[in-house]
């Protein structure tokens, strides 16, 4: 191993940062009466804010994708693209959280800093090189979702997805480190491009540890990114938790897990990649299936999100299975897109919740368009971006996607992922002809107290919009951000 | 010149902030200075400043444009599963200033600021002002989109925008019948037209593997067999593309058959009517034309049937307005009649004549159409000539800048429309002598419809109400002055493009247009008449002019009002009610399309609702009344359809899902471990194996 310097833990610091003011958060929070929910969103804002200009500093002062802390972590334009990302999910996560929080009456320091810690836990995994590294990132991104998932303590519903998302959460880990172990017993390593260079000599003796050891690996990433038919906590810990939390799992945490799961499966398993291919695809094609079809007779606005966001694992897969570059940045362009229109469509249900979880059902958003005409409209657009309809980002991202997956050849997959879609206008439009078309008793305006809310769901409205209409833009982003890469892959 | 870009901006901002931030917020003068504000400010920009500097820069001398890339729309490579040109396949949302977008975006700027500044007097009472405005920023800024785009799908987002603003626009006075169903008309006329416009786009991506104008233009010039290969429908790609570009431009610029939008047009507010309907809008099929008049120089026939359709546009339009009496008509059939001339420019090679007579027929046929809307306005709105009459005295300003317009459209020598249309007909002359004759004749026409609309509207006696006689009165001074800079445009705005006698040569705006439209293949567009013959055309054309004002004068000019003409539409009743009726090319549209579809419609419901309802479904349903309930079962999801039948099995299959959901830890546990163990089991079964 070769010697740290100590100078390069300063290329750390956008984590260090943002992981220190969560702890102070934590810290605040838990003296006399607390801190005060506006208070400590406003600092998580700035913490965030903080490591998003340390995270570009950064990157100028590193090598670009040269591995540091001996071959623990490494900075590049990927990690950098994912880390941008997270970084702006989590602060439209935290317009989303403030009025919630303080409604459902929970202190608000904890809440903040588990939410900060998620996210460095997010940072530190995409910059992983090391199984090691990685594995423990991820944890720190796991056990802080597993509290959020259950910070309404006194709501039985938030206590048992807490529950369930924490024994099927070390379950899967469990499972993910086994076939961590089994590989490094195997190669004797777990930094990345050592152990593709080793994969490829198993490969060619046919070794069984090495097989089992991946597909263990595959299983725990398959289940972060709630893929069929890995993804049965996702229906009930997504209704459970509070919403905003919820659009927090859905996009941020899968956004992670996916960069992950595309840095391992491109680099480390890059050998692997005629082996890897079968598993994806068939997984893929499930995660479409189950999860349109389930969502087609659900009631409730929240699950079938859930249904949903197991559906777009399906598609966000197939630029996995394209094993190109255009796979890659189609990936990259999807999430960033799907960020935005997820986050806004959660941030719609959050504004119509009140206590006792209404606003979550079908029913209540019948004759939105009159009682809300923004907020309506808001949602019209996600809807849209959801099933991938232009003139709005989803539509690009899924163009990209099934073009990526027709281009190496898995045509079938593509076919699966046009017809799944077809279906999901069903249950997606469901909602807008309630908005739209039918009328509600009651005809009182929606108040629209929460600027800072309204204001996030107008940004993701509008950010999906314009995504939809200079995509180039964003697709040019995201190519030069893989491209001083060294993939073992492309 | 960098800032081209903020030319169509403005306009937008403009649209912007009364259409959507400051919707119902804003004062009447604040309205006025955000949309006035803006559209003067993009036209002080375009003709200070980026126009000027375009014409010292380096680009203009080597006789290029000046492209300006705003962002890679469509970026290369993301269609990169279609082989051949498609693999980069791209289209970048860029901005082109050439000689023919200069000319162009003069053209839209200045007539379009004083229109602007005249509504704001003739727009003064009504309501809705601020929607008025922001619908009137939004055409602008997507007629600079349509002008300045560097590929053909920016403008065909200006194209459709502008579609959308003239809709908007027509319909204006929507809580009227009419103008709502006029609004429509326009849509769905234009859209007929837009699907044609869509085919040529398609046949040119796929042949070149990109939109851009200039590459387009130069792999042609290289390489003039690419067009000329055979594509589809038994036509070259040249006669494909070119025919259904035009296609697209008798839609948008109404030329038969899809000119009949356009008279209906007029249920919009007048300024309306003289920017979208004569000044600018209309004339993008022009433009179009000319801008990828490569594609027409290689398509011979096509070019033929251009100029053919705008020489019987012209002539059938001018016939239609002899007979009409509503004052916009007049001019809406006669806006129709010099496009249909535009055209015939085209038609016959004369790019930059076409374009030429574009200008001059935006100066002079606004101005006719604000001096019409100074006469509405000064009758309390009346638009029905026979209760005009007599009105020269008491609007001076108005009646003297109409005889400028007039006299310009009729082909008075020195004024504008002489020197452009006779350019027309020069080149016609060329062509085919047949041409030139129709050309001729609606030439003649034009003068007498043009000088009757002025005896009926301002000579004679006023034939309203004593009542109605006490409210005329002359329109404001806002009103007026653009009346005033548009006449002074109508008349000496032909100055810059003379035609060319001999030696002397003055034909600046030919020139200048000169490396747009330059030819392929050698033969130049330049006319080589002699001068005897140059001037033989040209006393021809005036001796007709002359004609048609004289009749005009005989039947409709004096104190004799309306007599004579209706002596004449007696003696021919059976002509005067068909000229009056247009031909019944509405009744007949009506009769054959809109009837056909609606009919087609409604066979294809009595299908649904008799056949398939009430044959199959109750049919069968009373059949197996008697049944057992499992064939009411198989009735019901096997006759209803295969539709039906998948919606169930996705709906059972959905409730399997949701069984599978059942909240227990244990269970999900499970689930996770099958799966995980069928993938290992698979593995290995495999790595046993190879």
């Amino acid at each position: 191993m070769p010697p740290i310097a100590p100078q390069e833990f300063w290329l750390l610091v956008p984590e260090i940062v943002l992981a220190a003011f969560g702890m102070a958060l934590l810290v605040a929070g838990s003296i006399g009466r607390g801190i005060g929910g506006r208070m400590a969103a406003a600092a998580s804002l700035v913490g965030l804010a903080a490591a998003a200009v340390l995270v570009v500093w950064t990157q100028g002062q590193a090598t670009m994708g040269a591995p540091i802390l001996a071959g623990m972590f490494v900075l590049d334009g990927f990690a950098l693209y994912w880390k941008v990302l997270f970084l702006v999910a989590t602060a439209l996560t935290v317009f989303l959280s403030v009025r919630f929080i303080e409604d459902g009456g929970y202190r608000a320091g904890e809440y903040y800093s588990l939410l900060l810690l998620a996210t460095t836990g997010m940072m530190l995994m995409v910059s992983g090189f090391n199984l090691v590294s990685i594995w423990i990132s991820l944890e720190l991104m796991a056990l802080s979702s597993y509290i959020l998932v259950g910070y309404f303590k006194f709501e039985r519903r938030s206590n048992e997805a807490s529950l369930k998302y924490f024994i099927l959460g070390a379950l899967s880990s469990g499972i993910m480190l086994y076939g961590i172990s089994l590989l490094y017993g195997a190669t004797h390593t777990l930094a990345l491009p050592a152990l593709a260079g080793s994969l490829s000599v198993a490969v060619l003796q046919g070794d069984l540890l090495s097989t089992v050891g991946w597909i263990l690996l595959a299983v725990g990433l398959f289940f972060k990114v709630s893929a069929a038919p890995f993804h049965v906590w996702t229906p009930d810990v997504y209704v459970g938790a509070p919403t905003p939390v919820t659009g927090y799992l859905a996009v941020a945490s899968k956004a992670a897990a996916f960069a992950i799961l595309v840095r391992i499966f491109y680099q480390g398993l890059a050998p692997l990649v005629i082996d890897w291919q079968i598993v994806v695809a068939a997984v893929a094609t499930l995660s479409m299936i189950w999860g349109n079809i389930a969502a087609l007779t659900q009631r409730n606005v929240k699950r079938m999100l859930a249904y949903s966001s197991i559906a777009h694992a399906g598609y966000i897969l197939m630029g996995v299975l394209a094993a190109s570059e255009t796979g890659l940045w189609a990936l990259m362009f999807y999430l960033l897109a799907y960020t935005f229109f997820t986050l806004g469509a959660f941030g719609t249900v959050i504004l119509l919740e009140r206590r006792e979880y209404a606003g979550e059902t079908l029913d209540d958003y019948a004759g939105l368009a009159r009682r809300a005409p923004f907020l309506a409209a808001c949602m019209l657009i996600f809807l849209l971006a959801l099933t991938g309809i232009p003139p709005t980002g989803g539509f690009f991202g899924k163009v990209y996607l099934f073009a990526a997956a027709i281009e190496a050849g898995w045509t079938w997959v593509a076919v699966i992922g046009v017809l799944t879609s077809a279906i999901s206008l069903y249950y997606y439009m469901a909602v807008v002809v309630q908005m739209y078309f039918k009328d509600s008793e009651e005809i009182t305006p929606i108040p629209m107290r929460a600027p800072g809310l309204i204001a996030a769901i107008g940004f993701c409205a509008v950010v999906t919009v314009i995504l939809g209409l200079l995509p180039g833009i964003f697709v040019n982003l995201a190519k030069s951000s893989i491209l001083p890469l060294a993939w073992n892959l492309l | 010149m960098q800032a081209l870009w903020l030319i169509p901006l403005l306009p937008f901002l403009g649209a912007f902030l009364n259409g959507v931030v400051l919707r119902n917020r804003a004062s009447r003068p604040v309205v006025t200075g955000i949309a006035v504000g803006s559209v003067g400010l993009t036209s002080a920009l375009a003709l200070f400043y980026v126009i000027p500097s375009y014409l010292r820069s380096a680009e203009y001398a080597a006789g290029h444009g000046f492209e300006q890339v705003l962002w890679v729309w469509l970026p290369a490579g993301a269609l990169k599963l279609t082989s051949g040109v498609f693999a980069d396949f791209t289209v970048d949302f860029a901005f082109l200033l050439d000689p023919l977008s200069a000319v162009m975006i003069f053209v839209v700027t200045f007539v379009g600021f004083w229109i602007h500044v005249y509504s704001v007097g003739y727009m003064g009472h009504e309501e809705g002002y601020q929607r008025y405005f922001a619908y009137l920023n939004l055409f602008m800024g997507a007629m600079l989109l349509l002008v300045l785009g560097n590929n053909f799908l920016v403008m065909f987002i200006g194209w459709e925008g502008v579609g959308l603003c003239s809709y908007l626009l027509i319909g204006y006075y929507y809580k009227e019948e009419f103008p709502p169903f006029a609004g429509r008309k326009a849509f769905i006329v234009n859209r007929i037209g837009d699907a044609g416009f869509l085919m040529a786009l398609f046949a040119l991506a796929a042949t070149f593997g990109t939109l851009r104008y200039t590459e387009i233009f130069s792999q042609v010039a290289e390489n003039p067999a690419i067009l000329q290969s055979p594509f589809a429908m038994g036509l070259t790609l040249a006669s494909f593309v070119a025919l259904f570009l035009f296609v697209g431009a008798t839609g948008k610029s109404a030329q038969i058959p899809l000119y009949v939008w356009l008279p209906d047009a007029m249920a919009g507010p007048t300024p309306v009517s003289a920017l979208i309907h004569a000044a600018t809008m209309v004339t993008a099929g022009v433009y179009m034309v000319a801008r990828a008049n490569i594609v027409y120089q290689l398509a011979p026939g096509v070019s033929g049937v251009v100029a053919v359709i705008g020489c019987l546009t012209a002539i059938f339009a001018a016939t239609i307005a002899l007979a009409q009496t509503d004052i916009k008509k007049v001019l809406a059939y006669s806006t129709v009649s010099q496009l249909g001339y535009m055209f015939l420019a085209a038609g016959v090679g004369a790019y930059s004549v076409a374009i030429f007579h574009l200008m001059t027929h935006a100066f002079f046929k606004g101005l006719l159409f604000l001096g019409s809307g100074s006469v509405i306005h000064a009758v309390g709105g009346e638009q029905d000539m026979r209760r005009m009459g007599g009105l020269r005295k008491m609007l001076p300003v108005t009646y003297w800048t109409f005889v400028a317009g007039t006299m310009a459209i009729s082909g008075v020598p020195i004024l504008s429309g002489f020197v452009s249309k006779d350019q027309i007909l020069a080149a016609a002359f060329e062509s085919h002598k047949i041409l030139w004759v129709v050309g001729l004749m609606t030439a003649g026409l034009t003068a007498f419809y043009m000088f009757r609309l002025l005896y009926m509207t301002f000579h004679g006696e006023f034939r309203g109400t004593q009542e109605e006689r006490q409210h005329v009165h002359e329109s404001p001074p806002v009103m007026t002055l653009p009346l005033i800079v548009l006449a002074i445009g109508a008349v000496i705005s032909g100055w810059v493009g003379l035609p060319r006698l001999g030696e002397w040569d003055w034909n600046w705006f030919g020139r200048f247009l000169e490396p747009v439209v330059h030819t392929v293949g050698g033969h130049s567009e330049a006319h080589h008449a002699s001068v005897g013959l140059e001037l033989t055309l040209m006393a021809l054309s005036v001796a007709v002019a002359a004609i048609g004002i004289f009749f005009a004068w005989r039947t409709y000019g004096g104190a004799q009002g309306l007599v004579a003409g209706e002596r004449w539409a007696l003696r021919f009743p059976g002509l005067h009610r068909l000229l009056v009726n247009k031909y019944y090319v509405d009744e007949l549209y009506d009769a054959t399309v809109v009837r056909g579809t609606w009919a087609t419609a409604r066979d294809l419901f009595r299908f649904d609702a008799g056949f398939i309802d009430g044959f199959l479904v109750n049919g069968s349903r009373n059949v197996t009344v008697a049944a057992a309930y499992l064939s009411g079962f198989f009735d019901k999801y096997v006759v209803d359809g295969l539709v039906n039948l998948i919606g169930w099995i996705l709906q059972l299959g959905s409730r399997v899902f949701r069984r599978l959901q059942t909240g227990v830890v244990s269970q999900y546990a499970m689930v996770i471990a099958v799966g995980m163990f069928v993938l290992v089991f698979f593995y290995v079964v495999v790595a046993l194996q190879s």
